[in-house]
């Protein structure tokens, strides 16, 4: 086994979920590596937006839209078995909801942990107002809490 | 149901000892799910804990969450991965016959980590 797939083995250990802070957001490369001269050069990634910008995304998504969940991938296809637990009960409910891909959006996956006060993901606002993570939307929809909650959210929409 | 040695690797023996000495709990439930996830074995990556404690009586599921999510900071700033609660007071747990519900199967997400 070469260097690098022990290295690339070691990734999830090592840095985890731990999201990098704002500060240390990727920023376009300074040094010049050596590419072939015939090749065109990428278009350069958008920068990424600043904390408080996507803070304020946040704001205004959960104010405009009585369900949005914050999870890893998309709703039809879920990158971790806690987020499509939810998308899965939410679905057994039958109401439109509204997901952010974390994974797709590094900024937003630091930002959403820190506007939440809340260090995992999925995360599920309803009516503008956190609930929780898998764990307790779980427990909720045990108990027929979580349809209630639901549809009030729609209904204060 | 735990699939590491009684005690664990440190990270297991960490989160155990600073949920007991915050929670006084009747009972306590360290489980190292990361086998079930995409990373190496032995790792020390996604943890279920289950506590059963009276201090959790009359607290809200988030208050709840927050208390153990504080109580277990450093591990988490630490860059654990996953971390799923269960906060009982002992009247729920008993009325539950001591059960833990199973968490989900990864979905390959960590891979990207």
């Amino acid at each position: 086994m070469g260097i690098l797939s022990r290295i690339k083995r070691r990734l999830p250990i090592v840095g985890g979920d731990r999201e990098p802070r704002p500060s240390e957001a990727w920023t376009p490369p300074t040094s010049t590596r050596a590419t072939s001269p015939a090749a065109e050069p990428p278009p350069p990634p958008p920068p990424p937006r600043t904390a408080d910008e996507v803070r304020s995304e946040i704001e205004e998504d959960v104010k405009n839209h009585p369900i949005v969940l914050y999870m890893k991938g998309s709703e039809r296809a879920p990158q971790c078995g806690f987020s499509a637990a939810v998308v899965d009960m939410l679905q057994q409910l039958a109401v439109p909801f509204e997901t952010r891909d974390v994974i797709a959006d590094p900024v937003l996956r630091q930002v959403i942990k820190d506007y939440s006060d809340w260090p995992t993901l999925p995360q599920l606002y309803l009516g503008g107002e956190f609930v929780g993570g898998c764990d307790i939307v779980r427990e909720m929809h045990e108990q027929g809490e979580l349809k209630k909650a639901v549809e009030g959210a729609l209904q204060g929409a | 149901m735990s699939n590491s040695p009684v005690g664990g690797g440190p990270v297991q023996q960490s989160i155990t000892s600073k949920l007991a000495d915050a929670f006084a709990p009747v009972a306590l439930e360290v489980i190292n799910e990361s086998f079930m996830h995409s990373v190496p074995p032995g790792s020390e990556s996604h943890f279920k804990v289950v506590v059963v404690s009276q201090q959790f009586a009359d607290e809200s599921l988030v208050k709840r969450h927050r208390m153990v999510h504080t109580a277990l900071r450093s591990e988490l700033d630490a860059g654990l991965h996953a971390l799923s609660v269960e906060a009982l007071t002992p009247e729920q747990w008993q009325a539950r016959g001591g059960a833990t519900l199973e968490s989900p199967q990864c979905r390959g997400g960590s891979k990207s980590d």
